[in-house]
Protein backbone atom coordinates (compact mmCIF):
# COMPACT_ATOMS: atom_id res chain seq x y z
CA UNK A 1 0.00 0.00 0.00
CA UNK A 2 1.15 3.73 -1.17
CA UNK A 3 1.81 6.09 1.94
CA UNK A 4 2.49 8.52 -0.74
CA UNK A 5 -1.11 11.07 -1.78
CA UNK A 6 -1.58 9.75 -5.37
CA UNK A 7 -3.16 13.14 -6.27
CA UNK A 8 -1.79 16.12 -8.25
CA UNK A 9 0.06 18.69 -5.87
CA UNK A 10 -1.86 21.49 -7.66
CA UNK A 11 -3.45 22.34 -10.40
CA UNK A 12 -3.19 25.41 -11.94
CA UNK A 13 -5.02 26.36 -15.51
CA UNK A 14 -4.21 30.02 -17.42
CA UNK A 15 -5.44 29.25 -21.56
CA UNK A 16 -8.09 26.79 -20.60
CA UNK A 17 -10.01 29.33 -18.19
CA UNK A 18 -9.54 32.21 -21.19
CA UNK A 19 -11.04 29.76 -23.74
CA UNK A 20 -13.52 28.72 -20.89
CA UNK A 21 -14.83 32.68 -20.28
CA UNK A 22 -15.08 33.06 -24.12
CA UNK A 23 -16.98 30.32 -25.32
CA UNK A 24 -19.08 31.12 -22.23
CA UNK A 25 -20.01 34.23 -23.77
CA UNK A 26 -20.10 33.02 -26.85
CA UNK A 27 -23.31 30.71 -26.68
CA UNK A 28 -24.78 33.70 -24.39
CA UNK A 29 -24.22 35.87 -27.14
CA UNK A 30 -25.66 33.63 -29.81
CA UNK A 31 -22.31 34.02 -31.89
CA UNK A 32 -20.63 31.44 -33.61
CA UNK A 33 -17.16 33.30 -32.78
CA UNK A 34 -15.39 35.91 -30.65
CA UNK A 35 -13.44 38.83 -31.38
CA UNK A 36 -10.55 40.29 -30.08
CA UNK A 37 -9.64 43.85 -29.77
CA UNK A 38 -7.08 45.73 -28.54
CA UNK A 39 -7.73 48.32 -25.58
CA UNK A 40 -5.65 50.44 -23.38
CA UNK A 41 -6.50 50.60 -19.93
CA UNK A 42 -9.12 52.57 -19.80
CA UNK A 43 -11.38 50.22 -21.91
CA UNK A 44 -10.70 52.12 -25.33
CA UNK A 45 -10.27 50.09 -28.22
CA UNK A 46 -6.55 51.15 -29.60
CA UNK A 47 -4.75 49.90 -33.05
CA UNK A 48 -4.10 46.13 -32.69
CA UNK A 49 -0.25 46.49 -33.28
CA UNK A 50 0.14 48.35 -29.56
CA UNK A 51 -1.54 44.94 -28.26
CA UNK A 52 1.09 42.56 -30.30
CA UNK A 53 3.75 44.97 -28.97
CA UNK A 54 2.48 44.31 -25.69
CA UNK A 55 2.47 41.19 -25.75
CA UNK A 56 6.65 41.28 -26.02
CA UNK A 57 6.81 43.37 -22.59
CA UNK A 58 4.24 41.02 -20.40
CA UNK A 59 6.56 37.98 -21.72
CA UNK A 60 9.43 40.19 -20.54
CA UNK A 61 7.46 40.42 -17.25
CA UNK A 62 6.62 44.15 -17.35
CA UNK A 63 2.79 44.64 -16.49
CA UNK A 64 0.87 45.37 -20.03
CA UNK A 65 -0.65 48.72 -21.11
CA UNK A 66 -2.61 47.24 -23.38
CA UNK A 67 -5.28 44.26 -23.57
CA UNK A 68 -6.92 42.06 -26.06
CA UNK A 69 -10.41 41.83 -25.36
CA UNK A 70 -13.18 39.01 -25.92
CA UNK A 71 -16.57 40.72 -27.63
CA UNK A 72 -19.56 39.00 -26.13
CA UNK A 73 -21.02 39.72 -29.27
CA UNK A 74 -20.11 40.90 -33.20
CA UNK A 75 -20.22 44.56 -34.41
CA UNK A 76 -17.66 47.39 -35.31
CA UNK A 77 -15.29 48.46 -32.47
CA UNK A 78 -13.42 51.65 -34.27
CA UNK A 79 -10.45 53.11 -32.43
CA UNK A 80 -11.78 55.14 -29.97
CA UNK A 81 -14.70 53.56 -28.90
CA UNK A 82 -14.99 52.08 -25.23
CA UNK A 83 -15.98 48.18 -24.53
CA UNK A 84 -18.22 46.97 -22.23
CA UNK A 85 -20.12 43.72 -21.63
CA UNK A 86 -17.73 41.63 -22.09
CA UNK A 87 -14.89 40.59 -18.96
CA UNK A 88 -11.35 38.88 -20.26
CA UNK A 89 -8.53 40.98 -20.71
CA UNK A 90 -5.97 38.64 -21.94
CA UNK A 91 -1.93 39.49 -22.58
CA UNK A 92 -1.05 38.12 -25.63
CA UNK A 93 -2.05 37.93 -29.45
CA UNK A 94 -5.06 36.75 -29.81
CA UNK A 95 -3.53 33.54 -32.55
CA UNK A 96 -1.89 32.28 -29.63
CA UNK A 97 -5.54 32.28 -27.59
CA UNK A 98 -7.57 29.25 -29.38
CA UNK A 99 -7.36 28.66 -33.07
CA UNK A 100 -10.74 27.65 -32.67
CA UNK A 101 -11.82 31.40 -32.35
CA UNK A 102 -9.71 32.99 -35.06
CA UNK A 103 -10.45 34.89 -37.75
CA UNK A 104 -7.03 35.03 -38.92
CA UNK A 105 -6.07 34.00 -42.53
CA UNK A 106 -2.79 32.59 -44.00
CA UNK A 107 -0.34 34.83 -45.66
CA UNK A 108 -0.55 34.43 -49.43
CA UNK A 109 2.44 32.22 -50.74
CA UNK A 110 2.36 30.89 -54.36
CA UNK A 111 4.05 27.58 -53.07
CA UNK A 112 2.04 26.76 -50.08
CA UNK A 113 -1.20 24.58 -50.13
CA UNK A 114 -3.50 24.28 -47.61
CA UNK A 115 -6.50 21.57 -46.76
CA UNK A 116 -4.57 18.18 -47.22
CA UNK A 117 -5.22 17.55 -44.03
CA UNK A 118 -8.42 17.61 -42.28
CA UNK A 119 -11.06 15.68 -44.57
CA UNK A 120 -11.44 12.85 -42.19
CA UNK A 121 -12.88 14.61 -39.34
CA UNK A 122 -15.81 16.42 -41.28
CA UNK A 123 -17.76 13.31 -40.67
CA UNK A 124 -17.13 13.09 -36.69
CA UNK A 125 -17.85 15.48 -34.08
CA UNK A 126 -14.67 14.94 -32.74
CA UNK A 127 -11.22 13.16 -33.43
CA UNK A 128 -10.57 12.27 -29.91
CA UNK A 129 -12.13 9.39 -28.37
CA UNK B 1 -15.10 0.21 -5.46
CA UNK B 2 -18.69 1.49 -4.86
CA UNK B 3 -20.55 3.47 -6.58
CA UNK B 4 -22.07 6.10 -3.97
CA UNK B 5 -25.12 8.95 -4.62
CA UNK B 6 -24.18 12.09 -2.97
CA UNK B 7 -26.21 15.67 -3.53
CA UNK B 8 -23.70 17.66 -6.21
CA UNK B 9 -22.20 21.03 -5.08
CA UNK B 10 -25.36 23.46 -5.60
CA UNK B 11 -22.64 25.33 -8.04
CA UNK B 12 -21.71 22.67 -10.10
CA UNK B 13 -22.05 24.00 -13.37
CA UNK B 14 -20.23 26.68 -12.99
CA UNK B 15 -17.46 24.97 -11.21
CA UNK B 16 -17.00 22.42 -13.75
CA UNK B 17 -17.26 25.28 -16.81
CA UNK B 18 -15.14 27.87 -14.83
CA UNK B 19 -12.25 25.12 -14.95
CA UNK B 20 -12.95 24.16 -18.61
CA UNK B 21 -15.66 21.90 -18.95
CA UNK B 22 -17.58 23.47 -21.81
CA UNK B 23 -18.51 20.66 -23.40
CA UNK B 24 -20.83 19.20 -20.74
CA UNK B 25 -24.19 19.45 -22.99
CA UNK B 26 -24.32 15.43 -24.46
CA UNK B 27 -25.94 14.50 -27.48
CA UNK B 28 -29.18 13.39 -26.34
CA UNK B 29 -29.65 16.51 -23.89
CA UNK B 30 -28.22 14.96 -21.10
CA UNK B 31 -25.04 16.20 -18.63
CA UNK B 32 -21.94 14.47 -19.18
CA UNK B 33 -20.23 15.67 -15.80
CA UNK B 34 -22.15 13.81 -13.28
CA UNK B 35 -20.97 14.20 -9.57
CA UNK B 36 -24.56 13.26 -8.07
CA UNK B 37 -22.77 10.10 -7.51
CA UNK B 38 -18.82 9.06 -7.11
CA UNK B 39 -16.76 6.00 -7.08
CA UNK B 40 -15.46 5.06 -3.71
CA UNK B 41 -12.00 2.78 -3.82
CA UNK B 42 -9.67 1.45 -1.44
CA UNK B 43 -5.96 1.73 -1.11
CA UNK B 44 -5.19 -1.58 -1.76
CA UNK B 45 -8.27 -1.19 -5.28
CA UNK B 46 -6.02 1.64 -6.50
CA UNK B 47 -3.08 -0.32 -6.27
CA UNK B 48 -4.10 -3.10 -8.49
CA UNK B 49 -5.10 -0.30 -11.18
CA UNK B 50 -2.22 1.07 -10.80
CA UNK B 51 -0.10 -2.04 -11.10
CA UNK B 52 -2.61 -3.92 -14.09
CA UNK B 53 -1.60 -0.40 -15.67
CA UNK B 54 1.87 -1.05 -15.44
CA UNK B 55 1.26 -4.03 -16.67
CA UNK B 56 -0.64 -3.76 -19.27
CA UNK B 57 1.55 -1.36 -20.46
CA UNK B 58 4.71 -3.14 -20.92
CA UNK B 59 2.65 -6.08 -22.24
CA UNK B 60 1.65 -3.45 -25.57
CA UNK B 61 5.43 -2.81 -25.75
CA UNK B 62 6.00 -6.23 -26.32
CA UNK B 63 2.97 -6.99 -28.81
CA UNK B 64 4.59 -3.95 -30.62
CA UNK B 65 7.96 -5.29 -30.87
CA UNK B 66 6.73 -8.60 -32.01
CA UNK B 67 4.57 -6.83 -34.63
CA UNK B 68 7.49 -5.21 -36.20
CA UNK B 69 9.54 -8.25 -35.35
CA UNK B 70 6.91 -10.82 -37.55
CA UNK B 71 5.37 -8.29 -39.93
CA UNK B 72 2.07 -8.13 -38.82
CA UNK B 73 1.15 -4.64 -40.06
CA UNK B 74 -1.43 -5.83 -42.33
CA UNK B 75 -3.61 -7.60 -39.69
CA UNK B 76 -3.74 -3.51 -38.16
CA UNK B 77 -5.13 -2.93 -41.31
CA UNK B 78 -1.78 -0.60 -41.96
CA UNK B 79 -0.74 0.54 -45.34
CA UNK B 80 2.24 -0.97 -47.12
CA UNK B 81 3.51 2.91 -47.19
CA UNK B 82 3.54 3.53 -43.34
CA UNK B 83 5.54 0.89 -42.28
CA UNK B 84 9.01 1.54 -42.87
CA UNK B 85 8.50 4.90 -41.21
CA UNK B 86 6.83 3.33 -38.35
CA UNK B 87 9.88 1.06 -38.24
CA UNK B 88 12.49 3.90 -37.92
CA UNK B 89 10.02 5.83 -35.27
CA UNK B 90 10.20 2.61 -32.77
CA UNK B 91 14.01 2.51 -33.69
CA UNK B 92 14.61 5.69 -32.85
CA UNK B 93 12.26 6.57 -29.33
CA UNK B 94 11.13 9.67 -30.05
CA UNK B 95 8.80 11.03 -27.15
CA UNK B 96 4.92 10.72 -26.35
CA UNK B 97 3.20 12.06 -23.78
CA UNK B 98 0.26 9.83 -23.14
CA UNK B 99 -2.18 7.04 -23.65
CA UNK B 100 -5.65 5.89 -22.37
CA UNK B 101 -6.53 2.47 -21.55
CA UNK B 102 -10.01 1.55 -20.94
CA UNK B 103 -10.42 -1.04 -18.25
CA UNK B 104 -13.38 -2.99 -16.60
CA UNK B 105 -12.95 -3.12 -13.22
CA UNK B 106 -15.79 -4.46 -10.26
CA UNK B 107 -13.12 -4.23 -7.28
CA UNK B 108 -13.24 -8.16 -7.13
CA UNK B 109 -11.75 -9.45 -10.75
CA UNK B 110 -8.46 -8.36 -12.00
CA UNK B 111 -8.98 -5.39 -14.17
CA UNK B 112 -9.40 -6.72 -17.45
CA UNK B 113 -8.02 -4.43 -20.97
CA UNK B 114 -11.26 -3.28 -23.34
CA UNK B 115 -8.92 -1.04 -24.96
CA UNK B 116 -6.17 1.04 -25.22
CA UNK B 117 -6.45 4.77 -26.57
CA UNK B 118 -2.78 5.61 -27.13
CA UNK B 119 -2.48 8.06 -30.19
CA UNK B 120 -5.98 10.57 -29.36
CA UNK B 121 -7.42 9.93 -25.63
CA UNK B 122 -9.21 12.40 -24.73
CA UNK B 123 -11.39 12.54 -21.19
CA UNK B 124 -8.10 14.06 -19.81
CA UNK B 125 -9.26 17.44 -18.57
CA UNK B 126 -11.95 15.77 -16.75
CA UNK B 127 -9.90 13.23 -15.47
CA UNK B 128 -6.76 15.76 -14.44
CA UNK B 129 -8.67 18.72 -12.93
CA UNK B 130 -12.28 18.65 -12.94
CA UNK B 131 -12.61 15.65 -10.75
CA UNK B 132 -9.30 16.92 -8.87
CA UNK B 133 -11.19 20.17 -8.04
CA UNK B 134 -14.56 18.28 -6.71
CA UNK B 135 -12.44 16.33 -4.58
CA UNK B 136 -10.74 19.38 -2.70
CA UNK B 137 -14.43 20.84 -2.44
CA UNK B 138 -16.32 18.14 -1.72
CA UNK B 139 -13.85 15.47 0.28
CA UNK B 140 -10.34 17.78 0.80
CA UNK B 141 -9.01 15.32 2.98
CA UNK B 142 -9.56 12.16 0.58
CA UNK B 143 -7.28 11.37 -1.89
CA UNK B 144 -7.90 10.54 -5.66
CA UNK B 145 -5.57 8.01 -7.72
CA UNK B 146 -4.74 10.99 -10.56
CA UNK B 147 -1.53 12.57 -10.92
CA UNK B 148 -1.94 13.37 -14.45
CA UNK B 149 -1.51 17.60 -13.94
CA UNK B 150 1.83 16.97 -12.09
CA UNK B 151 2.83 14.04 -14.40
CA UNK B 152 2.21 16.20 -17.63
CA UNK B 153 3.94 19.22 -16.27
CA UNK B 154 6.95 16.88 -15.65
CA UNK B 155 7.22 15.12 -18.69
CA UNK B 156 7.15 18.08 -20.51
CA UNK B 157 10.33 19.60 -18.99
CA UNK B 158 11.95 16.62 -19.72
CA UNK B 159 10.47 16.80 -23.50
CA UNK B 160 11.84 20.51 -23.79
CA UNK B 161 15.22 19.80 -24.60
CA UNK B 162 14.25 17.35 -27.57
CA UNK B 163 11.78 19.81 -29.06
CA UNK B 164 12.80 22.16 -32.11
CA UNK B 165 12.12 24.81 -33.79
CA UNK B 166 11.14 28.45 -32.37
CA UNK B 167 7.37 27.15 -31.74
CA UNK B 168 5.12 24.01 -30.51
CA UNK B 169 2.22 23.55 -32.33
CA UNK B 170 -0.61 22.05 -31.21
CA UNK B 171 -3.02 21.08 -34.13
CA UNK B 172 -6.83 19.99 -33.39
CA UNK B 173 -10.01 20.33 -35.45
CA UNK B 174 -12.91 22.90 -35.41
CA UNK B 175 -14.98 21.42 -33.08
CA UNK B 176 -18.44 22.73 -32.21
CA UNK B 177 -18.40 20.89 -28.70
CA UNK B 178 -14.98 22.01 -27.89
CA UNK B 179 -14.13 18.70 -26.37
CA UNK B 180 -10.96 18.58 -28.68
CA UNK B 181 -10.43 22.16 -28.78
CA UNK B 182 -10.25 22.38 -24.67
CA UNK B 183 -7.79 19.08 -24.50
CA UNK B 184 -5.66 20.65 -26.43
CA UNK B 185 -5.43 24.01 -24.94
CA UNK B 186 -5.38 22.73 -21.31
CA UNK B 187 -1.93 20.33 -22.55
CA UNK B 188 -0.92 24.00 -24.42
CA UNK B 189 -1.71 24.94 -20.03
CA UNK B 190 0.51 22.05 -18.73
CA UNK B 191 3.53 22.92 -21.07
CA UNK B 192 3.45 26.50 -20.40
CA UNK B 193 3.86 25.54 -16.68
CA UNK B 194 6.54 23.06 -17.65
CA UNK B 195 8.50 26.30 -19.34
CA UNK B 196 7.42 25.73 -23.05
CA UNK B 197 5.89 29.72 -23.60
CA UNK B 198 6.31 29.03 -27.69
CA UNK B 199 3.09 26.92 -27.67
CA UNK B 200 0.84 28.13 -31.03
CA UNK B 201 -2.52 26.29 -31.63
CA UNK B 202 -3.52 25.60 -35.10
CA UNK B 203 -6.54 23.74 -37.16
CA UNK B 204 -5.40 20.48 -38.50
CA UNK B 205 -7.10 21.88 -42.05
CA UNK B 206 -4.79 25.12 -41.60
CA UNK B 207 -1.55 23.03 -41.72
CA UNK B 208 -0.22 23.82 -45.17
CA UNK B 209 2.34 22.40 -47.38
CA UNK B 210 5.41 25.08 -48.67
CA UNK B 211 6.49 22.92 -52.02
CA UNK B 212 9.35 25.21 -52.33
CA UNK B 213 11.09 24.42 -49.08
CA UNK B 214 8.95 20.47 -48.65
CA UNK B 215 8.01 21.35 -45.20
CA UNK B 216 4.88 21.80 -43.14
CA UNK B 217 3.90 25.40 -42.42
CA UNK B 218 1.59 27.32 -39.76
CA UNK B 219 -0.42 30.64 -40.87
CA UNK B 220 2.21 32.49 -40.88
CA UNK B 221 4.11 30.21 -43.20
CA UNK B 222 6.91 29.53 -40.72
CA UNK B 223 7.91 26.16 -40.93
CA UNK B 224 6.55 23.36 -37.91
CA UNK B 225 9.05 21.49 -36.28
CA UNK B 226 7.44 20.38 -33.62
CA UNK B 227 3.75 19.26 -33.15
CA UNK B 228 1.38 17.67 -30.80
CA UNK B 229 -1.63 16.49 -32.70
CA UNK B 230 -5.27 15.75 -31.33
CA UNK B 231 -6.08 13.79 -34.89
CA UNK B 232 -5.43 10.00 -35.48
CA UNK B 233 -2.62 8.90 -37.74
CA UNK B 234 -4.60 6.30 -39.51
CA UNK B 235 -6.77 9.70 -40.85
CA UNK B 236 -3.32 11.67 -41.11
CA UNK B 237 -1.67 9.12 -43.54
CA UNK B 238 -4.51 8.53 -45.58
CA UNK B 239 -5.51 12.17 -46.13
CA UNK B 240 -4.16 14.24 -49.71
CA UNK B 241 -0.69 15.63 -47.41
CA UNK B 242 -0.02 11.83 -46.05
CA UNK B 243 2.89 11.00 -48.25
CA UNK B 244 4.48 14.25 -47.93
CA UNK B 245 4.07 13.33 -43.85
CA UNK B 246 5.96 10.36 -44.89
CA UNK B 247 8.70 11.33 -47.16
CA UNK B 248 9.79 14.07 -44.18
CA UNK B 249 8.27 12.44 -41.00
CA UNK B 250 11.65 12.43 -39.76
CA UNK B 251 12.50 16.49 -39.96
CA UNK B 252 9.63 17.18 -37.67
CA UNK B 253 8.49 16.39 -34.22
CA UNK B 254 5.29 14.70 -33.93
CA UNK B 255 3.65 13.77 -31.04
CA UNK B 256 2.41 11.59 -30.52
CA UNK B 257 4.54 9.79 -32.50
CA UNK B 258 3.40 7.51 -35.88
CA UNK B 259 4.47 3.66 -33.94
CA UNK B 260 1.36 4.94 -31.69
CA UNK B 261 -0.39 3.50 -34.69
CA UNK B 262 0.88 0.17 -33.72
CA UNK B 263 -1.03 0.43 -30.12
CA UNK B 264 -4.35 2.89 -30.98
CA UNK B 265 -5.70 -0.07 -32.94
CA UNK B 266 -8.12 -2.88 -31.38
CA UNK B 267 -6.00 -5.05 -33.29
CA UNK B 268 -3.59 -5.13 -31.04
CA UNK B 269 -5.90 -6.87 -29.02
CA UNK B 270 -6.17 -10.76 -30.14
CA UNK B 271 -2.28 -10.11 -30.92
CA UNK B 272 -2.37 -9.55 -26.78
CA UNK B 273 -4.08 -11.96 -26.49
CA UNK B 274 -2.52 -14.87 -28.39
CA UNK B 275 1.20 -13.72 -26.99
CA UNK B 276 -0.11 -13.63 -23.54
CA UNK B 277 -2.83 -16.56 -23.11
CA UNK B 278 -4.56 -16.50 -20.11
CA UNK B 279 -3.32 -13.79 -18.72
CA UNK B 280 -5.49 -11.74 -15.52
CA UNK B 281 -5.71 -8.54 -17.04
CA UNK B 282 -6.35 -9.72 -20.88
CA UNK B 283 -9.85 -10.87 -22.52
CA UNK B 284 -9.70 -14.00 -24.87
CA UNK B 285 -9.52 -12.00 -28.22
CA UNK B 286 -9.48 -13.44 -31.49
CA UNK B 287 -9.68 -12.03 -35.01
CA UNK B 288 -11.44 -14.88 -37.12
CA UNK B 289 -14.29 -15.02 -35.16
CA UNK B 290 -16.17 -15.29 -31.70
CA UNK B 291 -15.11 -18.98 -31.72
CA UNK B 292 -16.78 -21.01 -28.42
CA UNK B 293 -17.69 -17.50 -27.10
CA UNK B 294 -20.90 -17.54 -26.10
CA UNK B 295 -21.09 -13.70 -24.53
CA UNK B 296 -18.95 -11.56 -26.88
CA UNK B 297 -18.27 -8.08 -28.61
CA UNK B 298 -17.70 -7.55 -32.34
CA UNK B 299 -15.63 -3.76 -32.77
CA UNK B 300 -14.06 -2.43 -35.98
CA UNK B 301 -10.44 -2.52 -35.36
CA UNK B 302 -10.25 1.28 -35.79
CA UNK B 303 -13.48 2.17 -34.71
CA UNK B 304 -14.21 4.99 -32.58
CA UNK B 305 -16.80 6.68 -29.69
CA UNK B 306 -18.18 2.96 -29.38
CA UNK B 307 -19.26 3.16 -33.19
CA UNK B 308 -20.10 0.03 -35.36
CA UNK B 309 -20.25 -2.51 -31.85
CA UNK B 310 -21.80 -4.84 -31.19
CA UNK B 311 -22.92 -6.83 -28.23
CA UNK B 312 -24.04 -10.75 -28.03
CA UNK B 313 -25.18 -12.40 -24.56
CA UNK B 314 -25.51 -15.42 -24.35
CA UNK B 315 -26.00 -15.91 -28.06
CA UNK B 316 -28.29 -12.91 -28.69
CA UNK B 317 -27.59 -9.68 -29.88
CA UNK B 318 -28.19 -7.75 -26.66
CA UNK B 319 -26.93 -4.19 -28.49
CA UNK B 320 -25.74 -2.82 -31.62
CA UNK B 321 -24.56 0.50 -32.36
CA UNK B 322 -24.44 2.68 -35.96
CA UNK B 323 -21.49 3.89 -37.39
CA UNK B 324 -19.37 3.89 -40.33
CA UNK B 325 -16.23 1.81 -39.51
CA UNK B 326 -16.00 -1.65 -39.89
CA UNK B 327 -14.10 -2.20 -43.62
CA UNK B 328 -10.52 -2.62 -42.10
CA UNK B 329 -11.86 -5.64 -40.36
CA UNK B 330 -13.32 -6.64 -36.94
CA UNK B 331 -11.87 -8.47 -33.59
CA UNK B 332 -14.13 -10.38 -31.23
CA UNK B 333 -13.55 -9.76 -27.66
CA UNK B 334 -15.21 -11.60 -24.58
CA UNK B 335 -17.96 -9.93 -22.77
CA UNK B 336 -17.07 -9.25 -19.20
CA UNK B 337 -20.34 -8.13 -17.62
CA UNK B 338 -19.76 -5.20 -14.82
CA UNK B 339 -22.18 -5.93 -11.73
CA UNK B 340 -23.10 -4.23 -8.64
CA UNK B 341 -23.17 -0.24 -10.14
CA UNK B 342 -26.83 -1.03 -10.28
CA UNK B 343 -27.98 0.15 -14.21
CA UNK B 344 -24.34 1.52 -14.74
CA UNK B 345 -21.64 0.06 -16.05
CA UNK B 346 -18.51 1.67 -15.39
CA UNK B 347 -14.82 2.14 -17.47
CA UNK B 348 -11.86 2.95 -15.95
CA UNK B 349 -10.16 4.86 -18.00
CA UNK B 350 -6.17 4.33 -16.39
CA UNK B 351 -3.61 7.11 -17.96
CA UNK B 352 -0.23 6.34 -18.56
CA UNK B 353 1.54 9.65 -19.11
CA UNK B 354 4.90 8.28 -21.06
CA UNK B 355 5.94 5.46 -19.24
CA UNK B 356 4.42 5.71 -15.88
CA UNK B 357 0.38 5.22 -14.35
CA UNK B 358 -0.97 8.36 -13.66
CA UNK B 359 -4.40 8.45 -12.61
CA UNK B 360 -7.71 7.68 -13.37
CA UNK B 361 -11.01 9.08 -15.08
CA UNK B 362 -14.68 6.98 -14.68
CA UNK B 363 -17.29 7.03 -17.58
CA UNK B 364 -20.07 5.30 -17.03
CA UNK B 365 -23.04 3.93 -19.66
CA UNK B 366 -26.42 3.57 -18.90
CA UNK B 367 -26.62 0.23 -21.32
CA UNK B 368 -23.54 -1.60 -21.88
CA UNK B 369 -21.14 0.39 -24.95
CA UNK B 370 -19.48 3.17 -23.56
CA UNK B 371 -20.02 5.92 -26.26
CA UNK B 372 -20.39 9.91 -26.83
CA UNK B 373 -23.18 9.78 -24.33
CA UNK B 374 -21.90 8.32 -21.38
CA UNK B 375 -21.12 10.38 -18.45
CA UNK B 376 -18.08 11.26 -16.63
CA UNK B 377 -18.13 10.18 -12.79
CA UNK B 378 -15.72 11.70 -10.16
CA UNK B 379 -13.65 9.24 -7.57
CA UNK B 380 -11.55 9.34 -4.49
CA UNK B 381 -10.05 6.59 -2.34
CA UNK B 382 -9.47 6.31 1.46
Amino acid sequence: MSLKKKSSSSVSLGLVTIVSAAATLISCGGEPRSQAVCIDKESKVVESKLCEEGAHSYHSGISPFFYWYLMTRGGSYPIGSRVSGGRSFVPGSPEAISSGHSTISGKSSGSVSRGGFGSSSSSHGTAGE
Amino acid sequence: MKRIIIAPRPNWRQAVQDVGLVYNKLPNGGDYWNEGAYYCFSAREVDKLEAATTTLHKLCLDAAQHVIDNNRFTELGIPPAVIPVIKKAWEAEPPAIYGRFDLAYDGVNPPKLLEYNADTPTALLEASVVQWYWLKEVFPKADQFNSIHDKLVAKWRELDEYLVGAKLHFAHIDDLTLEDTMTVTYLRDTAREAGIERTLPILVKDIGWDESRKSFVDLDNEVIRSIFKLYPWEWLVNEEFGPKLLQTYEEVQWVEPIWKMLLSNKGLLPILWELNPGHPNLLPTYFDGSRSMQSFIKKPKLSREGANVEIIVDGKVATATDGDYGEEGFVYQEYFPLHGFDDHTPVVGSWMIDQEPAGIGIREASGLVTDNVSSFVPHMFE
